[in-house]
């Protein structure tokens, strides 16, 4: 990806933020009202500062960008991070359905061979010791409540 | 989950298998350990109280309570994941006045009073009005009287926007007719700070928070919003007896969410009525400066509602 | 301070059951620390209902050893994997991860170490002999004062934003509206909350930070590894250790940053977090290299644990001498101290002196004794890279997932993770800086609140910044800076691609 495009779509981000922002800021009836922009005390003051800031902020970004010389492209990501986001996604759905204990070993056969392991013989004792660790460290030693699974 | 389940499967078949199966689950309830909801970040009054509550706890309903810390939004949070738990009495709020009487009634919350059965209250603390040792006013007397001549002159340290303090002097204001200048520090840790700083005059907090300070000589104790004197501040007179009736009492107690059956409730209440007796309980909850004062299901409930009426008509003159 | 309390104090160093508890605090406080994901409020939040039932002189020291163990067990991943283990030691990553990039992983290790325990051991003295006139001067601060030090924290931080100025303020103006979001405790309105309860209590600053920092450096890591043969990822770990000359040319930092650590620790409110970026900012502009800053500088890496260490005895003079907590954690140490009957306040001192010199004697001893073990156990630590990536990173993004759940037992708390694994990934990859969004996140509540009770004070005039005298002093170092800044960038010509974005 070139990194201007990278640099454009960051800019679309600040300023979808930004408009974002204002319109929950000022939008709707029970909206501050334009007025609270001079009144450094009022809840909508400090917010609508970052809004602005980020839209110029995006604006010079934008500008700089398009008006220097076309910078190096940006080194390809690859397939490993996308998948490991993908794996963290999938893992945060299944934790309401499956519980904590069963994401995480599911996770662990998973996640190893993206990372380039694949020997069995180390990948399974990794998958089922470590998440029982973790578990017993927060469930048993510092008392968290994970929400509940099939299991426990 | 199961229990309201069981109760929409019963009111499709029969009413007298509805009963048994109720009956069926509350005997054997807790039959797993029960989540104990804190709705304030640790290190508060409250998360301190529920510590000593879930520790002393296990022996009082033969599972263990769970304490669990669920913040945010000034308790709303909290008390709107309780609200929306499953009534089957495994999941208890520890709640308080301004999350259960006056906010749900006065903001705009994902949940209302409606959504919560009392079950237990454990204690109560009264606020105690104190001042600057250098403040213009010795007494309540006094105070008024500064308040009244400077409109707008006194300044307080207040803590949230319907909160503990700022909801006393709100009641302190409309009793008096006064206008007093509250500065919103969004907690009791920097109230205090600013106080003692010299940037307010005056501030309202639990006897635990201004007790040693009011003993050190550093803070003037004014008048505290309770029926009687507070034993370990026995100098400290109440507002009533200086002419001015301001009762208010920042409970801390527990409920759960609405539907929860009266078995249940019935048996997490008694759970709670002998907990308040355990030695260990008794000893630790002195030395943190609180007490006892134990009300059942149906008085904790009777005096809600009474404090939910009393704090919508407050509420209702100020606007 | 009386002669008897300190003799006692003294004494109680021969109670065996004392020291013990304080080291197996201080050993669960570096573990704690030292795994990303598990902080240590949490911890002492969690085990403080525990030590009620003990004795004074375990249940007190145990939880101030966890405390301890747990800002300096940050720095430990920050350094080896580039993972902060804690939000106090993200300014120690920059340094610290870039030095074992380098191989030096063991200088930097030792130079956390000694850091932490010089900046420890300085604070402790300062609570034991100035506690007292050092809170009365941190009392005094008000609004106003506040809204200028936030200010001034910010003017100094911002040389930390890295190449372009555009990029640092978009990541500051992005770190400004995450602050922003929840409920406003000043008008009790929900701000930017877009009708979801969960974020009424604000983004939840651990599960962000863990996906921002941990999980990209994770996703960073995995790019890498498909690009290059794993051979080539592991770098050879010198066994080199930090030498007296590095040691020399570092005492002035840790000298600077632990004073700076001291006084912020002692003002309620500001903590480690942003006390370890101020001291980082601070030696960046003090320093003679400050190029070096960023890539691998060994004073960057005393400035940050010296900062941040600094602050943990230091928070506990406001706590004890006022019974006012600054943080979450002095908050829970408060409690703590009233179940044991010591209740915080003016009195305390003077009614359980000999109990307080006594936890203070052996917070001195157990900081040598963090010393000798440490720089023994580095030698091991500095092999966590070697542990094959299969392993070492899923069973960091387990850590992650325990650790974001478990601060406010939130589901949605893993969403915020997930959304700040995007963001500090894309982040990285288009050059954006994360720290500047980091501090403006950590800054920004308590400038807006400080500077919006100012004007509630002052009827909305902006003179209160003028009349008060502290506010009056910091305004001018303020317009100080920032003129000195001016004319260097007008008077030196530059590059044209800036070096740093003040």
């Amino acid at each position: 990806m070139p990194a201007r495009l990278a640099d454009l779509l960051f800019c679309l981000l600040g300023l979808g933020t930004a408009l974002a922002a204002a319109i929950s800021l000022f939008g709707g009836s029970r909206g501050a009202g334009i007025e609270a922009l001079g009144d450094m005390t009022s809840p909508a003051f400090f917010p609508a500062c970052g809004a602005i800031a980020l839209t110029l902020a995006s604006l010079a970004i934008a500008t700089r960008s398009l008006s220097a010389p076309a910078a190096a492209a940006l080194q390809s990501p690859g397939l490993r991070p996308p998948l490991v986001l993908l794996a963290v996604f999938v893992m945060v759905l299944l934790i309401g359905w499956i519980g904590f204990l069963e994401t995480l070993v599911l996770g662990l056969l998973v996640l190893p061979p993206v990372f380039g392991l694949c020997d069995l013989r180390l990948l399974l004792p990794t998958a089922a010791a470590v998440p029982l660790a973790v578990h017993l460290l927060f469930e048993r030693v510092l008392l968290v409540r994970f929400p509940d699974g099939l299991v426990f | 989950m199961t229990s309201r389940r069981k109760t929409t499967l019963a009111l499709g078949a029969a009413l007298m298998l509805a009963a048994t199966a109720t009956l069926a689950s509350a005997a054997e309830f807790p039959e797993k350990p029960i989540t104990f909801v804190t709705p304030y970040p640790p290190g508060g009054s409250h998360s301190l109280h529920a510590g000593i509550i879930t520790t002393v706890a296990e022996p009082y309903f033969g599972q263990p309570m769970i304490s669990v810390i669920r913040s945010g939004g000034g308790g709303a949070v909290g008390a709107t994941e309780v609200s929306k738990s499953g009534a089957d009495g495994y999941t208890v709020l520890f709640g308080d006045p301004t999350i259960n009487s006056l906010r749900p009634q006065v903001e705009d919350l994902p949940y209302t009073t409606e959504d919560f059965i009392p079950v237990a209250r454990i204690n109560y603390s009264p606020a105690v009005f104190v001042a600057r040792a250098d403040a213009p006013f010795e007494d309540l007397t006094s105070m008024i009287a500064y308040a009244k001549e400077n409109p707008g002159g006194l300044v307080y340290s207040s803590d949230n926007v319907n909160g503990f303090t700022y909801t006393v002097f709100e009641l302190l204001k409309l009793n008096t007719e006064t206008d007093m200048k509250g500065i919103v520090y969004g907690g009791g840790g920097p109230a205090v700070q600013k106080l003692l700083g010299g940037e307010t005059m005056a501030y309202a907090g639990a006897p635990s928070v201004v007790g040693e300070h009011i003993k050190a000589g550093t803070l003037k104790g004014i008048c505290t919003t309770d029926f009687e004197r507070w034993e370990s501040l026995p100098d400290v007179p109440t507002c009533g007896e200086l002419g001015e009736e301001i009762i208010f009492h920042f409970w801390r107690g527990v409920l759960v969410p609405a539907g929860t059956t009266d078995e249940v409730v019935a048996k997490l209440s008694s759970g709670f009525e002998q907990l308040v007796k355990d030695e260990g309980f008794l000893r630790l909850i002195g030395r943190i400066n609180s007490r006892v004062d134990f009300l059942g299901a149906e008085e904790f409930g009777a005096l809600m509602a009474e404090e939910q009426a009393q704090l919508k008509a407050v509420y209702d003159n100020l606007n | 301070m009386h002669i008897e309390a300190v003799q006692h104090g003294l004494s109680v160093l021969a109670d065996p059951m004392a020291l013990a508890a304080a080291l197996a605090g201080l050993a669960a406080g570096i573990v704690v620390g030292a795994l990303p994901g598990l902080t240590a409020t949490m911890a002492v939040a969690v085990l403080a209902p525990f030590t009620f039932f003990m004795d004074v002189s375990v249940g007190i020291p145990f939880l101030l050893g966890i405390y301890k163990g747990a800002i300096y067990g940050g720095s430990i991943p920050a350094i080896t994997i580039n993972t902060p283990g804690t939000a106090a030691a993200a300014a120690t990553a920059i340094d610290g991860a870039a030095l074992a990039r380098k191989g030096f992983g063991r200088k930097a290790l030792e130079m956390s170490l000694v850091a932490s325990v010089v900046a420890d051991l300085l604070a402790t003295l300062v609570l034991i002999f100035v506690a007292a006139p050092l809170a009365s001067v941190a009392i005094g601060f008000g609004s106003p004062d506040f809204a200028m030090l936030y200010l001034f924290a910010l003017v100094m931080i911002a040389g930390v934003s890295g190449s372009s100025a555009a990029k640092g303020a978009f990541a500051v103006a992005l770190g400004v509206l995450l602050a922003c979001v929840g409920l406003d405790p000043m008008s009790g309105a929900s701000r930017l909350t877009f009708g979801v309860i969960d974020l009424w209590g604000g983004i939840s600053l651990v599960p962000l930070l863990i996906g921002m920092f941990a999980l990209s450096e994770i996703l960073v890591q995995a790019e890498r590894l498909g690009r290059e043969k794993l051979a080539q990822v592991k770098v050879e770990m010198s066994a080199e250790g930090i030498t007296c000359a590095e040691l020399r040319a570092a005492t002035p930092t840790i000298l600077r940053s632990s004073g700076i650590g001291a006084f912020l620790g002692a003002l309620p409110g500001l903590g480690a977090e942003i006390s370890c970026w101020l001291a980082y900012g601070v030696a960046k502009r003090r320093s003679k290299a400050p190029e070096a800053y960023g890539r691998g500088s060994l004073e960057g890496v005393a400035a940050a644990e010296a900062g941040n260490n600094a602050v943990c005895p230091a928070a506990l003079i406001p706590m004890m001498v006022f019974g006012i907590p600054g943080d979450t954690i002095t908050a829970v140490l408060l409690g703590a101290f009233m179940a044991q009957g010591l209740l915080p306040g003016p009195l305390l001192f003077e009614q359980h002196g000999p109990v307080l010199y006594g936890f203070f004697a052996i917070l001195l001893v157990t900081n040598v004794m963090l010393l000798v073990f440490g720089l023994g156990a580095i030698r091991y630590l500095r092999h966590i890279t070697a542990i094959q990536p299969g392993i070492l990173y899923p069973s960091v993004i387990a850590l992650c997932f325990a650790g974001a759940f478990a601060v406010n037992n939130a589901v949605f708390d893993w969403w915020i993770m997930l959304a700040g694994a995007v963001l500090g990934y894309a982040m990285r990859k288009a050059n954006f800086p994360i720290p500047p969004l980091v501090i403006a996140m950590l800054l920004t509540p308590g400038l807006e609140n400080a500077l919006r009770q100012s004007l509630t004070l002052s009827d909305g005039s902006l003179l209160i910044f003028v009349t008060e005298p502290i506010a009056a002093t910091l305004l001018a170092i303020i317009a100080g800076i920032i003129g000195f800044l001016g004319w260097r960038s007008l008077s030196t010509a530059r590059p044209p691609t800036k070096q740093q974005g003040a």
